[in-house]
């Protein structure tokens, strides 16, 4: 019986019972043996000495869940037979934080709930607390803990409009035309036989001609080949700024989040969103996509290719959002950037050092787009009365970051639902012929 | 015709269920008749006033000893006025207040926020019931064997009644791993060891303990 304890109810049944019964037949009461005699009655008839520990144990339910996807959580019961009554604390669907307690029969050998994920991220997503009560709440066991069980919501992939990448083209290498001679379809240049060129690969209309320029005689130095394009995937890096996460609220930004979690709409919410979005465009062609933490850099991830670089880049930036915090320096590593990388640089842009670091990429030989990810627009602290000056100065230093980084080149574009980037990107590709070819 | 195989150990999805605080609600309509018979009865208004208050705060705190206070409270002021002991007054008391002994039990074990299923509700109600039909039995013999020559037999019998159900619950509830023993604890935790706590006023926020 360890673990089981009487509660008020047992107490107040019996003291109340045998106290009223007692006191009317010693006075002769009737009226007290009445109210007494129910109360004494009930008392013996629900009042247990149960023998076994009940267990409450919820089912094991995977580790890694979709956004807006609905799981079963499913629980059972081992009240034991002496317990009439199993109050459960089950986990919300959809909410962060302990969930609403249920008072169940205790004959129910299982109960099940539909859990929706609402939020991505890394938490506590499902604890059952319990406790198990005996007949009438004469007697209980608990209340009890149950174990914590973590889950990672991933970051939802939306579809990014169409336009903006290459075509998808089939095959074993990716869309885009390298900067180096190769074995592909694309005319690069005509230049002179050297050895080692193939045979077939001489322009003999060209050669000919030159022959021709020449006296008509074919010499060595005459003969012309067609040199072409390698194809090669595209490698794009997804730069984040998770240094601050903040909202269209001035007032919220100097006030942590309950539980440490992430602003919803939130500039670092906006980010992630937007990076797997970009990330899943780019992979769905055969492009390699890396990942880089501009607050963590040892939280990045190199370029490659796949669906399984999508669910380890979904899962990384699960990582850099629950790391997510103020680092005076950030950091956009070189040796971790290909050349003629594009990079796309995520960031609500609230200071000068990510301005540097995308110029400096820039001026590396890499495409460089800034999006801003600041919610907006902004709102003023109305508590403090100099929230609109305030205001008026993060609008004016937000719009002269993005102006300098539109003057040393970098495009800057909002991020609404992806369809301004789009038109960005495809301007890039108009400029520079396409993504990741080498300047 | 071939459904979407289910799992086949799988319960139905746990319902809404009713909310806690609407049994609060009958609690503290039982606690305001309760008042309401005090009245009639010929209780003076202050003291109903203390009464209220108690009814009150059994309904806010169904775990608390305010149940039991207004069990005794009641009690003592019917045999107080005295009077006819079958009056309608205490045959509308005896359910009342046997209602609010077992509706505190129950709801007392979850937060007024809490969902209550109707299975829960079941057991405790048909004894209920049952108990409410033995004592209107009760009433029955007490109508007719109120003849002053059958006083001493049945204080006799009465006495020797409680005694076995007195020695019943003593047997039930007390041995050498009493449940009145305050240093239990359940397994995991249990809040304070203080007799009555349970999840009514547990505090949600707690953490895990380490491990688990």
């Amino acid at each position: 019986m360890s673990g089981w304890r009487g509660t008020d109810a047992l107490f107040r049944g019996a003291v109340c019972g045998v106290g009223l019964v007692g006191a009317g037949v010693l006075l002769h009461r009737v009226e007290l043996i009445l109210i007494g005699a129910p109360l004494l009655l009930a008392t013996v008839l629900a009042v247990r000495r149960p023998a076994e520990a009940p267990s409450v144990l919820a089912r094991p339910m995977p580790r890694t869940a979709e956004l807006a996807r609905q799981g079963r959580f499913v629980v059972d019961l081992r009240p034991g037979p002496d317990a009439e009554l199993v109050a459960l604390r089950l986990p919300r669907s959809g909410r962060v934080g302990p969930g609403v307690v249920h008072l169940v029969g205790a004959r129910r050998a299982a109960v099940h709930t539909v859990l929706r994920w609402r939020e991505w991220g890394d938490g506590v997503a499902s604890r059952v607390d319990h406790l198990v009560a005996g007949p009438d709440g004469l007697v209980v066991f608990g209340p009890v803990l149950g174990a914590e069980g973590r889950r990672v919501v991933l970051p939802p992939v939306r579809p990014l409009p169409p336009g903006p990448l290459p075509p998808r083209v089939a095959g074993l290498v990716g869309a885009h035309r390298s900067a180096r001679p190769g074995d592909g379809t694309e005319l690069r240049a005509i230049r002179p036989f050297q050895p080692g060129d193939r045979l077939r690969r001489v322009d003999w209309r060209v050669s000919l001609r030159a022959a021709a320029a020449n006296g008509g005689q074919l010499l060595p130095t005459t003969v012309h080949v067609r040199e072409r394009h390698a194809e090669a995937d595209a490698d794009l890096v997804v730069a984040i700024d998770t240094r601050v996460d903040v909202d269209a609220d001035l007032a919220g930004w100097s006030v942590s989040t309950p539980g440490s979690r992430l602003r919803v709409n939130g500039s670092v919410d906006v980010a992630v969103r937007a990076a797997t979005t970009l990330a899943a465009g780019y992979l769905r062609q055969g492009d390699r996509v890396g990942l880089m933490d501009l607050a963590r850099p040892q939280l990045g991830v190199p370029p490659a290719a796949g669906r399984r670089q999508l669910l380890r880049l979904r899962h990384q930036l699960v990582v850099c959002a629950r790391a997510a915090g103020w680092t005076s320096r950030g950091a956009l590593a070189a040796q971790h950037l290909p050349s003629g990388t594009l990079i796309v640089v995520l960031s609500p842009f609230l200071d000068d050092r990510v301005v540097d670091l995308a110029a400096r990429a820039l001026r590396r030989g890499n495409r460089v787009l800034a999006v801003n990810t600041l919610p907006g627009p902004l709102v003023a602290d109305r508590q403090d009365r100099w929230g609109e000056a305030v205001r008026a100065i993060v609008v004016g230093e937000h719009r002269a970051r993005l102006a300098a980084l539109r003057a040393t080149g970098v495009p800057t574009v909002d991020w609404n639902d992806g369809a301004e980037v789009a038109a960005v990107l495809a301007g890039l590709r108009r400029t520079a012929g396409r993504i990741g070819v080498r300047r | 015709m071939n459904g979407p195989a289910q799992e086949p150990d799988v319960p139905p999805e746990l319902g809404r269920g009713l909310p806690a605080w609407s049994l609060r609600l009958v609690l503290l309509v039982a606690g305001l008749g309760v008042v309401a018979v005090l009245r009639v009865e010929g209780l003076g208004l202050i003291f109903v006033g203390v009464v209220l208050v108690v009814a009150v705060l059994g309904a806010a705190g169904p775990a608390s000893p305010a149940a039991g206070l207004l069990i005794m409270l009641a009690a003592i002021v019917v045999a107080a006025f005295g009077g006819e002991p079958l009056r309608p007054t205490v045959l509308v008391l005896v359910p009342l207040l046997h209602l609010q002994h077992v509706l505190s039990g129950v709801v007392g074990t979850v937060p007024w926020q809490a969902r209550v299923h109707a299975d829960a509700l079941w057991p405790a109600a048909m004894r209920y019931l049952g108990v409410q039909v033995v004592a209107f039995a009760l009433v029955g013999v007490a109508l007719l064997v109120r003849r002053p020559a059958a006083s001493p037999l049945l204080e006799v019998a009465g006495l020797l009644g409680l005694a076995v159900l007195a020695g019943l619950v003593i047997a039930i509830t007390v041995n050498e791993n009493t449940l009145f023993r305050r240093s239990q604890r359940a397994p995991v935790e249990r809040r304070g060891g203080r007799l009555g706590a349970t999840m009514e006023a547990w505090h949600a926020r707690r953490r895990s303990p380490p491990g688990s």
